[in-house]
């Protein structure tokens, strides 16, 4: 109710007219103006009613007068009685205020006169002839009035009264009366004045109410009408009431939504604090003493404690390297608005991974406030690397069948042509070089078509006793280079698969190289091929190295290689079980191996004779 | 039950071998966290050794995907049998779990 109190004070200043007196200061010299009018109307009416009404009278009084003096002269005459006439119209001249009153023969004579200097006939004449004459009287507008009346006198004739009388004007009680209306108008002019400036006060509230209601627009934010003073009436005390309530109700309304406001804002907050959790990046935000005042679930995590736990840490504890911190605190506190990231290798530690941490400065006007994103890029490391060392190995595998190709063909240019046995053994060499890189190529593009997963199986008979003779075919010379056994137990009758010739060939390659490449020479390899039910079942077993325990689970993930110091000088792409594998499972079975460090290992693949599909 | 652990890169698979039901259920979430703490939620159950699930064995994969959830991680469930999809299809928990056909595809999604 602050707005109210100006208001409150104009009330009592000297303004001539205040806030809506205008209004009712009009409408009452209006109304004083109609009231001096009607008192004048009234006035002029009174006076001129005042006025017929004496015409009037006087009319009347002149009329029965000259009646009376009619009869009478006429009677008084009749006896010759002309003296007490005269007397007579003269006292009634006198006594009635008359200006002219005579009696008059028909031939203009006078016979009497209230001015006894106008007789002009001295006597009675004995007879005399009269046309007739008719009574009349009128009243002329200078308020005269005029009577002519016959006056018979018995056998003589008629003669003529007539009687001149002024209608007396009581001037007294004419300004009598105006004075009286002139007080009265006054009176009530006093009236409507000291009404006015009782009523003031309250046609001020009325005034203030109703320019307050001509503004109001209905919302309830806009500023209302100020209180009045309650001295101004019962309607200002209502008035008040009224916006009591208003701002009460203004109150409410706003207490309502700041309520709303304040429990939407948590909400909202909540339902931005889940989001941050949901993120797979670690996000922690800090502040100018380096201290963290956010964190989300995923740094937590990423940093090996509780969210609370988080909260208020510095960054040199988050990051125990003291370069790396160094590092973030100085992009922090430089201020660039740009990120700077830091890997941080923790491989060999207790969370055994490797953090990019990446930090933003915040605001501009808040130095040293920061946000920081940690990613755990573990995955991503130990796959680039998968890939290096694969690169490293796959070209290892190119290069060595390579580099016998072209000393075979070199050899065979140059000695060839003397001696057939050595042209025949490079040609031989060259031979399986080609074949080994084949294999290579061949096991690369079916990663590929792994990797992509557009690996499908290309379905046809294929008569195992074939399969087997080749792949004995295809190993006797690696296995005499190395003075290794390679023996082939086949049952008498093996069944026909359904299965992709190329694929399962693949497969057993693999299986059969690497037992022959792990093993060292004078070692024995068998393969092993039994049916049982509806199943082939392959075993390869070798007299090799072995697979530590370690490393039975991962020999069959791409580009892995065990982690063996008797593995330094045997080449491989880590990509033959990874493709094994697949191919057995794409065609509904299984691979299985058990293996005993330095005593040797075996593959067990299990195939299904209808070859159903995986 | 038995669990079997190993690593595909930096990735640590989860094996439970056996039917996933109490008490051996309590033994693989209390395993599964803490997988989950060392190795930074790097984690991928093998559900192909898992023959049966019961009620507290779905709670306990509710669980620990709810404690990857907080982390913005999931669980991420591979070789999951006929069985074990039609219990998380009924229970309509299928889309609780990252489901892949294999363990290669699922340590794959870690990059």
């Amino acid at each position: 109710m602050e707005s109210g109190v100006p208001s409150k004070a104009r009330l009592g200043g000297r303004r001539l007219l205040l806030r809506g007196e205008s209004l009712i200061a009009s409408t009452g010299l209006i109304l004083a103006a109609i009231l001096l009018v009607v008192m004048a109307a009234t006035s002029y009416w009174t006076s001129r009613t005042q006025r017929h009404a004496l015409e009037a009278a006087r009319t009347e009084e002149i009329r029965s007068l000259g009646e009376l003096l009619s009869d009478t002269a006429g009677l008084m005459l009749s006896v010759q009685e002309l003296t007490n006439v005269r007397r007579l119209v003269a006292d009634m001249g006198r006594s009635s205020k008359l200006d002219s009153c005579r009696v008059v023969l028909a031939d203009g004579r006078v016979l009497a006169d209230a001015n006894p200097s106008g007789i002009t006939e001295a006597s009675l004449p004995e007879a005399w002839v009269s046309p007739p004459i008719s009574s009349g009287i009128e009243l002329s507008e200078a308020g005269v009035v005029k009577l002519t009346h016959p006056v018979e006198i018995r056998d003589r004739g008629t003669a003529r009264l007539e009687i001149v009388a002024p209608v007396h004007y009581p001037q007294r009680n004419y300004w009598e009366a105006q004075i009286g209306v002139a007080a009265i108008g006054a009176g009530a002019l006093f009236a409507l004045l000291f009404m006015y400036r009782r009523l003031r006060a309250r046609f001020l509230a009325l005034g203030v109410i109703r320019d307050a209601l001509l503004n109001l627009d209905g919302s309830d934010d806009a500023p209302f009408a100020p209180a009045l003073d309650e001295g101004l009436g019962r309607e200002a005390k209502a008035w008040n009431r009224l916006l009591a309530e208003k701002e009460q109700l203004r109150q409410r309304a706003m207490c309502t939504r700041v309520a709303e406001a304040l429990t939407t804002r948590p909400e909202s907050d909540r339902q931005l604090s889940e989001v941050c959790d949901m993120m797979r990046q670690g996000v922690i935000i800090i502040d100018k003493n380096q201290r963290t005042t956010y964190a989300n679930g995923a740094a937590a995590v990423y940093l090996g404690r509780t969210v609370d736990e988080l909260i208020g840490a510095s960054t040199a504890d988050l990051m125990h390297e003291p370069e790396t911190a160094a590092s973030l605190e100085a992009a922090v506190t430089q201020g660039v608005r740009s990120w700077t990231c830091v890997e941080i290798d923790r491989r060999g530690q207790d969370t055994n991974s490797v953090l990019r941490f990446c930090v933003r400065p915040l605001r501009r006007e808040d130095p040293g406030a920061a946000m920081i994103t940690i990613e755990d890029v573990t995955q991503q490391r130990v796959a680039e690397e998968a890939r290096n060392s694969f690169i490293t190995q796959v070209t290892h595998e190119l290069r060595a069948p390579l580099t016998n190709i072209r000393l075979s063909a070199e050899t065979a240019i140059e000695d060839g042509e003397d001696s057939p046995q050595t042209r025949a053994k490079c040609l031989n060499v060259i031979n399986q070089e080609a074949q080994r890189l084949e294999r290579v190529v061949s096991d690369m593009l079916s990663v590929a078509e792994i990797e992509a997963g557009t690996m499908d199986l290309r379905r046809d008979d294929v008569r195992l006793e074939e399969l087997f003779e080749r792949l004995q075919a295809d190993y006797a010379a690696q296995v005499a280079e190395k003075s290794i056994t390679l023996e082939f137990k086949l049952p008498p009758k093996l069944p026909v698969l359904h299965a992709d010739r190329e694929k399962i060939s693949l497969a057993l390659h693999n299986l059969i190289n690497n037992a022959v490449k792990y093993t060292p020479e004078g070692g024995r390899v068998a393969v092993n091929v039994d049916t049982r039910a509806d199943r082939v079942v392959v075993e390869v077993t070798d007299s090799g190295i072995g697979i530590a325990e370690s490393d039975l689970g991962k020999i069959f993930d791409k580009f892995y290689r065990a982690d063996d110091t008797r593995l330094a000088d045997i080449t491989g792409s880590g990509l033959g079980l990874a493709l094994t594998q697949e191919v057995v499972h794409l065609h509904g079975g299984e691979i299985d191996v058990q293996s005993e460090i330095d005593k040797g290992s075996t593959f067990t693949v299990t195939l299904p004779i209808t070859a159903q599909a995986a | 039950m038995d669990i079997v652990e190993h690593k595909h890169g930096a990735v640590t698979v989860v094996k439970p071998v056996g039917p996933l039901t109490q008490p051996g259920a309590d033994e693989v979430r209390q395993r599964m966290l803490e997988v989950r703490t060392k190795s930074m939620g790097r984690l991928v159950l093998d559900a192909s050794g898992i023959s049966y699930v019961d009620s507290r064995g779905l709670e306990v994969l509710v669980e620990v995907a709810e404690a990857l959830a907080h982390s913005g991680q999931g669980l991420k469930i591979c070789g999951a049998n006929e069985m074990l999809r039609e219990i998380l299809d009924l229970t309509d928990l299928t889309t609780t779990f990252e489901q892949f056909t294999d363990v290669n595809t699922a340590v794959r999604s870690f990059l």
